[in-house]
């Protein structure tokens, strides 16, 4: 496998911080939901290294133990999606007849809303807490594999080696695990790669508008949405879970980006820009 | 053509049908009842009887197909039932809020066609050299960052540390710069790259070698050829991406407290103020559908080969 | 007589290959004459076209040699100049007729930009000479109002060649022109291009893998295997009589129609190894001699006519 230096910089990026997060108890000793009215909104260095918010809880510690619930959610939502879609995908693909048809309107129904208004819904029902962000974002995402695995299902099922592997006796399982699904492994993750951060993106936004993560569990949307109202006297409760995130997205677009020009063996590697426009259109839906 | 739309408009329709019957399942299988909840707003403990008897008020009673005849049949006279929580109808507030938010959405859409068409094309004729290299970087973050990051620096920046343009107050311009920039910043840089793709693809088509063989100049060929074809694709994905800002619309007008049907949805959400959160859901359905029925159109009235049916779309 | 074209020691070596595309080349073409250049597929015919046209893509890594038209160096040339000689000097009809004219164009739109850029008409008149050119390649002059997926491929080949009648070139390079038609259409076009010589006293160079097509109407042929002449002389001489093994080869490939069913089609032998040296022909060359592999043979006038390069036969 030839590694180009988009993907092991946003590697680098996410595993850096995926190590802050596992070590958090190590370089924190604070714990990050003890409050203490007397140290709030000390500014970064005075007390701690990042200083505290507005209810004095240690910033560096809510920022450390907030990459445990950002990405680990993250990837949860991104696990659970990836095997829902590519699952129901390949059995609509496969199989077609009802079950295609009841698959296919269900995602037609469901990609009437953006992406965000649709998770959005579901938090509306579900009522805000982190657990039913997770799952409205779930709801949401699984589509795009579903969609991904049943169109490149259709095609594979027409190719000549499934029916060969149809013709020497096989059964529909072997055929899906043994045919099938190695030729779908390479699309989806290029697109899972790129959809990660769409998920963070969702997840940071949903916890921002306070319908996610509540406090005090340490998220950056979190944190971003109680420093919003500090930005003129304490920045810096802005600052760090802002870069944090920033951080972390940029690791996943980039390796997102080095992937896909890698698997599509674009010889000019994806320095070409084009995959740019493409990858857009195909994560679909980036909102805000 | 006709046939081309009138698939389209079917299956649009059917999904206006789905989504339809979503909404009205989620008020009908939400938590809670809907009677004590709006009981439990006077604060008494409410007895078993007036619960009943709000169930009849509210039409909780009855069977499912029948509230749900009801229910479509006064949705279509605008009619989304009156808010728990205040005891308004939420129609006189969706009155008074969808003017807000497609003041910004408009205004968002039209910051992102103005700033995305002439970056894009920039980029694409500057391939490689260093103007697109610098606009492909600034894109590839507003991409990956999410946008109310934007949303907290340009309020930080211009807001708190200059003063420049206000956070609250009256619905004037200076006050709609921020959330239009903010909730415009991701689409456009998603456009750039879009744009700027379409056209590199339309370049290395052979029209393009035939117009360059016979010495036209790369104006014309630009111009005269390669933007219209190009543009196909990105109207294609026009649908889209109003939906995309209409979701994005409520995290900007949460983050700069811009009274419109984003916000309205927050409040109501954590209120769970059910039909607010139906209205609003069926409205962007219908405002969805509606933006994919004209890009649809659009499309056609571009694209010949939609329009005379013929020819594969490439 | 002065040739219109020479093209003098000719190389183009793209990025990461270890041999150049067009290698060492040189041919000449005297005015209203047709050479032929037959080869198998990425022998660098293409790419000798789009050198001489001075279109090189972004992975060319070096060119060497001259170009010269009409004594005019090419190589280097400006583009505004190039521009200039393009389409009225030298045109080029390409091989895919299906994707080089606009798809969402009409027929006639695309006629009335070429003319009205490169001469000058306005739109009506540009229309009157269009109807002109049609009917002289057997077009009904309704195409105009159509768009090219609505036309058929053979239609929408004869349309490239009323394109490249209207700005009369001196020189018109034709790239596997007939190549993606039916048998029926391939006469009709090639008569099409005699037309076009015969009318406008034009040079063709015709690239074609098509042997039939290039010994109907060339004057002189070029035999090219991995970017190298290796044959070149008068049409009946390299045909009837050829020397070098690769064209008797490539001759012999041709399926007879009173060939006896029984017998087998020629084949020439794939070539065991990478080349490393010598003559490129060699690892599947019948006639091989050691020296073959050791050094390359140079274009030298061969014995019964014409240019060979090949140790044995010379």
């Amino acid at each position: 496998m030839r590694w180009n230096w988009k993907m092991a910089l946003g590697l680098g990026m996410i595993g850096a911080l995926a190590l802050l997060g596992i070590l958090a108890p190590l370089l924190s000793h604070a714990d990050p939901a003890a409050t203490d009215l007397m140290l709030r909104l000390k500014p970064p260095g005075t007390v701690g290294l990042l200083g505290t918010d507005h209810l004095g809880r240690d910033m560096l510690a809510r920022v450390l133990y907030g990459t445990r619930c950002s990405m680990g959610v993250s990837f949860l939502i991104l696990g659970v999606s990836v095997l829902t879609g590519t699952l129901l995908g390949l059995l609509s693909g496969y199989f077609g007849g009802m079950a295609d048809g009841a698959i296919s309107s269900v995602m037609e129904v469901l990609l009437a809303f953006p992406g965000l208004i649709l998770s959005l819904t579901v938090v509306g029902i579900l009522g805000p807490g982190l657990w039913h962000t997770v799952w409205a974002i779930c709801l949401t995402s699984w589509i795009g594999y579903a969609r991904l695995v049943r169109g490149m299902t259709l095609t594979l099922r027409e190719k000549e080696f499934v029916k060969a592997a149809v013709l020497g006796g096989c059964s529909h399982w072997a055929i899906l695990g043994r045919h099938i699904l190695p030729n779908l492994l390479g699309n989806v993750a290029i697109y899972a790669a790129a959809n990660v951060g769409s998920i963070t993106a969702q997840l940071a936004s949903l916890s921002f508008l306070g319908l996610g993560a509540q406090p005090p569990t340490p998220e950056w949307g979190a944190m971003l949405n109680e420093a919003k109202g500090f930005l003129s006297v304490a920045p810096w409760m802005a600052i760090f879970p802002g870069v944090a995130l920033v951080w972390m997205a940029c690791g996943f677009h980039l390796f997102g980006d080095g992937l896909a020009g890698l698997l599509r063996q674009d010889p000019q590697g994806s320095s070409d820009g084009k995959e740019c426009g493409k990858g857009g259109a195909f994560t679909g839906g980036r909102t805000l | 053509m006709p046939g081309y739309l009138i698939k389209k408009l079917g299956r649009l329709l059917l999904v206006l049908i789905g989504v339809s019957l979503i909404a009205f399942g989620m008020t009908h299988w939400i938590q809670g009842n809907p009677a004590e909840l709006v009981l439990a707003q006077t604060g008494v403990d409410p007895t078993q009887e007036e619960i009943e008897r709000m169930e009849h008020q509210l039409g909780l009673d009855r069977s499912l197909p029948e509230q749900y005849l009801t229910w479509i049949e006064k949705v279509l006279q605008g009619d989304f039932g009156t808010s728990y929580i205040t005891g308004v109808p939420v129609k006189e507030e969706l009155a008074y809020r969808v003017p807000a938010t497609l003041k910004l959405t408009i205004g968002a859409f039209l910051v992102t066609l103005g700033l995305a068409v002439p970056l894009g094309i920039w980029s694409a004729v500057q391939k490689d050299k260093l103007p697109d290299v610098l606009t492909r970087g600034a894109a590839s973050m507003g991409l990956a960052v999410p946008g109310f990051i934007w949303g907290l620096l340009l309020c930080y920046w211009f807001s708190v540390r200059l003063g420049l343009l206000p956070m609250t107050g009256e619905q004037t311009f200076a006050r709609l710069v921020l959330p239009v920039l903010t909730l415009s910043l991701p689409l456009t840089s998603r456009y750039i790259c879009v744009i700027r793709g379409c056209i590199l693809e339309q370049l290395e088509e052979g029209y393009v070698f035939l117009l360059r063989s016979k010495g036209l100049r790369e104006r014309t060929i630009l111009w005269g050829n390669v933007l219209k074809n190009a543009a196909v694709p990105v109207v294609s994905l026009l649908g889209l991406s109003l939906g995309s800002l209409l979701g994005g619309s409520v995290v900007v007008e949460s983050l700069f407290s811009w009274p419109g049907l984003g916000s309205y949805l927050i409040t109501s959400i954590n209120n769970r103020d059910y039909p607010v959160i139906t209205a609003y859901v069926l409205l962007m359905a219908v405002a969805f559908v509606l933006i994919n029925g004209l890009a649809d159109l659009l499309l056609c009235l571009l694209d010949p080969r939609i329009r005379l049916g013929g020819g594969r779309q490439t | 007589m002065e040739p219109l074209l020479v093209v003098e020691h000719f190389s183009v070596q793209y990025q990461r290959m270890d041999r150049p595309a067009v290698d060492d080349v040189s041919l000449s073409l005297n005015p209203g004459q047709v050479l032929g250049v037959v080869g198998e597929s990425g022998c660098g015919k293409t790419t000798l076209i789009k050198g001489i046209l001075g279109f090189f893509p972004h992975c060319v890594a070096g060119v060497a040699g001259s170009v010269r038209l009409e004594g005019k160096e090419l190589l280097g040339l400006p583009d505004k100049e190039r521009r200039n000689l393009l389409g009225t000097s030298m045109d080029v009809i390409a091989q895919d007729s299906g994707t080089s004219l606009n798809p969402m164009k009409r027929i006639g739109k695309q006629f009335s930009q070429i003319l009205g850029e490169k001469l000058g008409l306005s739109y009506q008149s540009s229309m009157i000479y269009a109807r002109e050119l049609l009917a002289r390649v057997n077009c009904p002059k309704e195409l105009l109002n159509r768009f090219p997926f609505q036309l058929s491929g053979g239609q929408r080949q004869r349309v490239l060649i009323a394109l490249a009648f209207a700005l009369r070139p001196k020189l018109l390079l034709a790239d596997e022109p007939t190549s993606a038609l039916d048998v029926t259409v391939q006469g009709q076009v090639l008569r099409e291009l005699e037309l076009l010589r015969r009318d406008c006293k034009s040079a063709i160079l015709l690239i074609s893998h098509n042997l039939g097509a290039v010994s109907r109407i060339a004057d002189q042929v070029a035999v090219m295997y991995q970017g190298q002449v290796v044959e070149y002389g008068e049409t009946h001489q390299v045909m009837d009589t050829p020397s070098h093994p690769y064209t008797k080869g490539l001759i012999a490939c041709v399926p007879s129609l009173s060939l006896p069913k029984s017998q087998r089609l020629y084949n020439i032998p794939q070539g065991g190894k990478e080349w490393e040296g010598g003559c490129r022909f060699a690892s599947r060359c019948p006639e091989r001699i050691p020296d073959c592999q050791r050094q390359a043979p140079q274009l030298r006038p061969g014995k019964k006519g014409g240019l060979v390069a090949c140790h044995c036969c010379g």
